[in-house]
């Protein structure tokens, strides 16, 4: 396998070639046989009409079942809380783990208790944490209110009341979040050259200058990832509101998100056609999502880059 | 109980002592043909050589009850009283096409195997090729106890079988559970049961999906009857008519009789018979017995009187304007749990046979009107974040609350000092009937006719009045035999509990939910719908025009997969 | 170092935010392990008592007997390092490919996976379910690892770690006759261990947390890992909070201390750099 420095003659580029598949292999393998093929297969379901589930017989395809999620009120209602909930959640997480990780970065004492602090949240199971925290907001004999009251607080319905179940998701993103996004933060802060402060620091830059003008382009990757993990993770939002809320959707529907409406067409209802429709919806509008986002980050840099030459 | 067994024992051996030992000289028969003896050790080496069969002579109550394994049972208990054409032709018979060398094994090793020696002789068996066990099945049996059989018909030994369950049971359920499990397996030594947990009722169900779909099943498994239908439509599911009716294995008419009817009707589709009652519980009132006195308050047993009582043991104590202490909590979901007002309000919520809905008709207006009229007065709401409508309850935040028998142990064991829970059947309309819940066992169409049968065995096993009684007696759950009250070991739980009284009381009133595919999804739609009504958010009528629209279509929609 | 009042204001903000943060994040955690230890009576009491009247370390006892415990823990810790390991050779396999290789279509192999990572989780346990009973892996410790053993995340994450390394190390390692293999494995992964070793743990915990997947996939109690028995203190008619609350600690504690002792070289991979901000 070994290669000299021609690496621009034909016959090495193509030993090159072969070599990526080799290594892509593995990998490539898992998430064919467990990832493409079941998730092509759910995709093809989503134009069954009529079919033997069990016997995957099928015996008439067609659009009825799209047709059917754009008039489902109930489909539509998942889709704008999941937006809410990915507009607000996402942006909000990023920003105040970016507070952070800048906060632990500089110097301070105590730095790996405080991290080790934050990280917690991410090593526990969200099934036990969702079940502390729906017991922690109750209304009657919940924490929360216990505290509030202290402060002259009336009581607040956070689990009953409709339009608290969207901040109570958001705070629970970020909770669950944060410690992980601190680290990925600190990894990306690590990654700058500290030349940069230095210069920096000798022109008598301000934190918040340096802050502007270096960390935050000098972590562009970084934060594009998060962007990217973090909406794609807000889109799942299932697991916190499958336990909290007690196999309910929250209040009047307010925390119906699009994965658990295709959980429980799947699971609940069998509606196994349905569900397969509905996660080819979301599967698009994620990848939307992401696109959009890669086109933003191409735009920027096409507009540093511009910057910069003139 | 071993007092018995080892009289019965003892009889046992002074008859066959009277049988083949002591000498009856009327029977004695003119000439004996010679016998040539076989010591038990030199026997038992000889059980698997196909060159030799062995002939059990005993009566065939005793050879049917135990045996030397692979024995072959043929009576010789007429040609030992001297009958001597009987004992010929029965060995005519058992040689029939026979070139094998016969080990005849009687009680003791005498009489009858002269008689059956005697027998041979005379129809002209190689005498050479005859031999008799010394010392007899007495013999036998105290050497190599563990080489004896229950009842082996004829020729067959039972195969070994093994059977696997699949169930959502944790805690005293599943003890409860394995410990009649391995009675059972003591009592059919060659049949294994292994239970295996699968999480909670939705992980089961999820599992058993995922299981139908790789041709994985079980072949027991605990089901609701609103999922097994889908599985019975699919051909799934084993038909247990010719087992429960099969004359040796099956159901005695009385025992038929001996299950509420109700529990029955739910196992049945057409004419066959899916599933057995398991795990069953009722729908009841609870409510806080010094909270009802306090007010002055009777326990309610009509709507009328019920809704009052809400209205007067509602209490807002901080003068917030919200009630801190609710008339009547309900469970989170009454999708499926409406039926007991519709159905006293003289309706049904669906036809099950055809799965139409009959949401937006008139019992169904009047039960919802009578529910939100307790919503509306702030005098009930919905478990909530409680989960469980039993917890406000406990916790004094509730005088009353609907929920199910199953959550008594929960209540006897996290109520709060002072409080003293008691529990009536729901209060009646037009019609006084209750609802009552829980799983059958189901025997998948899977694995082979042995399994089937040892399935049917232990289903039977199960629901057995001493296993369902002493399941009973060990859960919250009620057993599924009338007869289960009369079982000393339930009787003394119903004398110390009488919550649980009430559940056995009402049997004949019980009914069970709808179970017609897609009817799940119908009622959540409907749930949806009252949702919406109780909250204030939406007028009756149109909730009920909706929900009937969304319920059909769910239906519709339940059917083409 | 003399500071300015600002500067010991700004200091005095820092922590202030930094602690307030912990409490917040601490509050749940310290809820659980007060009510793990607390009276069933005191578990669902109004006003909540904080500190238990007599702390009750039945409940751990009751907890630790619900289960088969060893046995779980055993399956926990045998499917854990089994995922974690496949899931880093394949990852960092194929992240180098992505990073440092050429061939054709790569770009848009990377988007069909990040792809993948676009549809919900939820509705790939039945078809990978069926898939492996075809292969005859069900309940065996092959069908809980085999659909785990990469990730598309972790390959994203790697490849964005690798691609920051200046080529210049590579042409370097070329010119001494190098080869890619040597160079990923002594060069790369070293330089990118803090990356390595975060998605080494996340996989950890993520793949010792789960639970679906570890029931449906096998049948037998002998094959359980410990979150299942979290289904143990639950039924429909009501939950022991109690002994759910020792449970979830026993199970959170390993995972806890996994991440104190890998900590370490996070830590280390960003005090080496010497930033101070």
């Amino acid at each position: 396998m070994r290669t000299n420095r021609l690496t621009d003659s034909p016959p090495v580029r193509f030993a090159l070639r072969y070599k990526a598949w080799l290594y892509l292999l593995p990998a490539l393998l898992v998430i064919t046989v467990f990832q493409i093929y079941p998730i092509c297969k759910s995709f093809l379901m989503g134009f069954y009409t009529d079919f033997d589930y069990l016997k995957d017989e099928v015996y008439a395809w067609g659009f009825d079942n799209f047709r059917n999620l754009m008039r489902d009120a109930d489909f539509a209602l998942a889709i704008k809380n999941t937006m809410r909930l990915a507009l607000v959640a996402a942006p909000l997480s990023i920003a105040v783990s970016l507070l952070f990780a800048v906060l632990l970065n500089s110097d301070i004492r105590c730095r790996k208790v405080f991290q080790s602090i934050y990280f917690l949240p991410f090593v526990t199971s969200m099934v036990a944490v969702s079940i502390v925290w729906a017991w922690m907001l109750n209304k009657d004999f919940g924490l929360v209110n216990a505290i509030l009251k202290v402060f002259g607080v009336k009581k607040i319905a956070w689990l009953t009341d409709p339009n608290m179940t969207l901040p109570i998701l958001v705070v629970l993103c970020i909770w669950k979040g944060l410690g992980y996004r601190v680290i990925i933060f600190l990894a990306g802060l690590q990654g700058i050259d500290p030349r940069y402060y230095q210069a920096a620091r000798l022109d008598g830059a301000r934190a918040m200058n340096r802050f502007f003008h270096i960390t935050l382009p000098q972590l562009g990757p970084t934060v594009f990832f998060l962007s990217i993990t973090t909406v794609i993770d807000v889109f799942k939002t299932f697991d916190e509101v499958y336990v909290m809320y007690a196999k309910e959707p929250g209040p009047l529907k307010s925390g119906l998100t699009i994965v658990y409406y295709i959980f429980d067409k799947f699971y609940h209802n069998w509606s196994f056609a349905a569900a397969a429709a509905a996660s080819f919806v979301l599967f698009l509008i994620v990848l939307a999502i992401t696109l959009l986002q890669f086109g933003v980050v191409r735009l920027v840099a096409l507009y540093d880059e511009r910057r910069t030459s003139r | 109980m071993k007092r018995i067994l080892s009289l019965l024992l003892c009889a046992v051996m002074v008859l066959s002592m009277a049988a083949c030992g002591a000498k009856a000289p009327a029977a004695e028969a003119p000439a004996d043909a010679p016998m040539q003896y076989i010591t038990p050790e030199d026997a038992k080496g000889l059980l698997d050589d196909s060159g030799y069969v062995f002939f059990d002579i005993r009566k065939a109550a005793d050879s049917g009850a135990k045996t030397i394994p692979g024995a072959q049972a043929w009576d010789m208990d007429k040609a030992k009283e001297g009958d001597a054409e009987a004992g010929k032709a029965t060995m005519t018979e058992a040689t029939k096409g026979l070139d094998k060398k016969i080990i005849l094994v009687c009680y003791s090793g005498k009489r009858y195997a002269q008689a059956a020696t005697n027998a041979l002789s005379a129809i002209g068996y190689d005498m050479s090729k005859v031999y008799t066990l010394e010392g007899g099945f007495t013999a036998w049996s105290e050497k190599f106890p563990d080489l004896t059989t229950g009842a082996a018909p004829a020729e067959t030994q039972p195969e070994e079988v093994e059977l696997v369950f699949w169930h959502a049971m944790s805690g005293v359920n599943e003890e409860a559970m394995q410990k009649i499990t391995d009675d059972f397996m003591a009592e059919y030594p060659y049949i294994k049961v292994t239970l295996q947990n699968q999480g909670g009722y939705t992980d089961l169900f999820d599992k058993l999906m995922a299981a139908a779909k790789a041709n994985q099943l079980p072949n027991l498994a605990q089901i609701y009857s609103n999922r097994l239908s889908w599985y019975v439509d699919k051909g799934l599911v084993l038909d247990l008519v010719p087992y429960m009716n099969d004359p040796e294995i099956g159901l005695t008419a009385e025992d038929k009789a001996d299950f509420p009817q109700m529990f029955m009707d739910n196992c049945i589709w057409g004419d066959g018979q899916y599933a057995m009652p398991f795990n069953k519980s009722m729908m009841v009132l609870y409510y806080n017995e010094g909270m009802l006195e306090e007010a002055g308050v009777a326990v309610p047993t009509t709507w009328e009187e019920w809704a009052e009582a809400s209205k007067k043991l509602t209490k807002d104590t901080d003068g917030d304007g919200d009630p801190d202490i609710y008339g009547t909590v309900f469970a989170n979901n009454l999708s499926t749990d409406i039926a007991p007002w519709v159905k006293q309000a003289g309706g049904l919520c669906m036809d099950d046979a055809t799965g139409k809905p009959f949401f937006d008709q008139e019992p169904m207006r009047k039960a919802v009107t009578f529910l939100n009229g307790m919503f509306q007065d702030n005098a009930a709401r919905f478990a909530g974040e409680d989960k469980n409508a039993n917890i406000p309850l406990q916790q004094g935040r509730a005088a009353m609350c609907v929920a199910s028998t199953s959550a008594l142990p929960y209540i006897e064991s996290g109520t709060e000092e002072g409080i003293v829970i008691n529990c009536a059947p729901l209060p009646a309309n037009e019609t006084d009937d209750q609802l009552y819940y829980g799983t059958n066992v189901t025997v998948y169409d899977v694995g082979s006719d042995a399994q089937k049968t040892a399935a049917w065995l232990y289903l039977k096993y199960l629901t057995a009045t001493e296993n369902t009684a002493y399941f009973a007696a060990q859960t919250g759950y009620i057993p599924v035999r009338k007869s289960a009250v009369s079982d000393p070991v339930f009787a003394a739980v119903l004398a110390e509990k009488p919550m649980k009284q009430v559940a056995m009381d009402n049997l004949d009133k019980g009914f069970q939910g709808e179970r017609c595919i897609g009817c799940i999804n119908a009622l959540n739609a409907l749930g949806d719908q009252l949702k919406l009504v109780f909250a204030g958010e939406k007028d009756l009528d149109t909730a009920l025009a909706d929900a009937q629209v969304n319920g059909q279509k769910a239906v519709d929609e339940a059917r083409n997969s | 170092m003399n500071q300015t009042p600002g500067q010991k204001a700004a200091k005095l903000l820092t922590y202030a935010i930094l602690i307030a943060g912990a409490v917040f994040i601490l509050l749940p955690f310290v809820w659980m392990i007060l009510t793990s230890v607390k009276p069933s009576k005191e578990v669902l009491k109004m006003p909540p008592v904080w500190i238990p009247s007599k702390i009750q370390w039945q409940n751990y006892v009751k907890a630790f007997k619900a289960v088969p415990f060893f046995t779980y823990l055993k399956n926990s810790i045998l499917v854990t390092v089994m995922i974690t390991s496949c899931e880093l050779i394949t990852t960092i396999l194929a992240a180098y490919a992505f990073a440092q290789l050429e061939f054709r279509g790569k770009n848009l192999l990377f988007l069909l996976l990040v792809a993948t990572m676009m549809v919900p989780g939820e509705i790939l346990t039945i078809p990978n379910f069926v898939t492996l009973a075809r292969l005859g892996w069900i309940n065996t410790y092959k069908a809980m690892v085999a659909p785990w053993a990469t990730s598309v995340f972790s390959i994203f994450l790697l490849r964005q770690q690798f691609a920051s390394i200046p080529q210049s190390y590579y042409k370097a390692a070329r010119m001494d006759g190098c080869s890619d293999l040597r160079y990923l494995f002594t060069v790369m992964v070293p330089m990118s261990r803090p990356t390595v070793v975060s998605i080494a743990l996340l996989k950890i915990i993520n793949s010792w947390n789960s639970y679906l997947w570890p029931l449906i996939s096998t049948n037998s109690r002998e094959m359980r890992t410990l979150p299942v028995g979290l289904a143990y203190f639950s039924t429909e008619a009501g939950t022991d909070y109690n002994t759910l609350m020792a449970f979830s600690l026993m199970i959170i504690a390993p995972t806890i201390i996994v991440y104190l002792l890998t900590q370490k070289y996070i830590i280390q991979g960003v005090s080496k750099t010497g930033l101070k901000g």
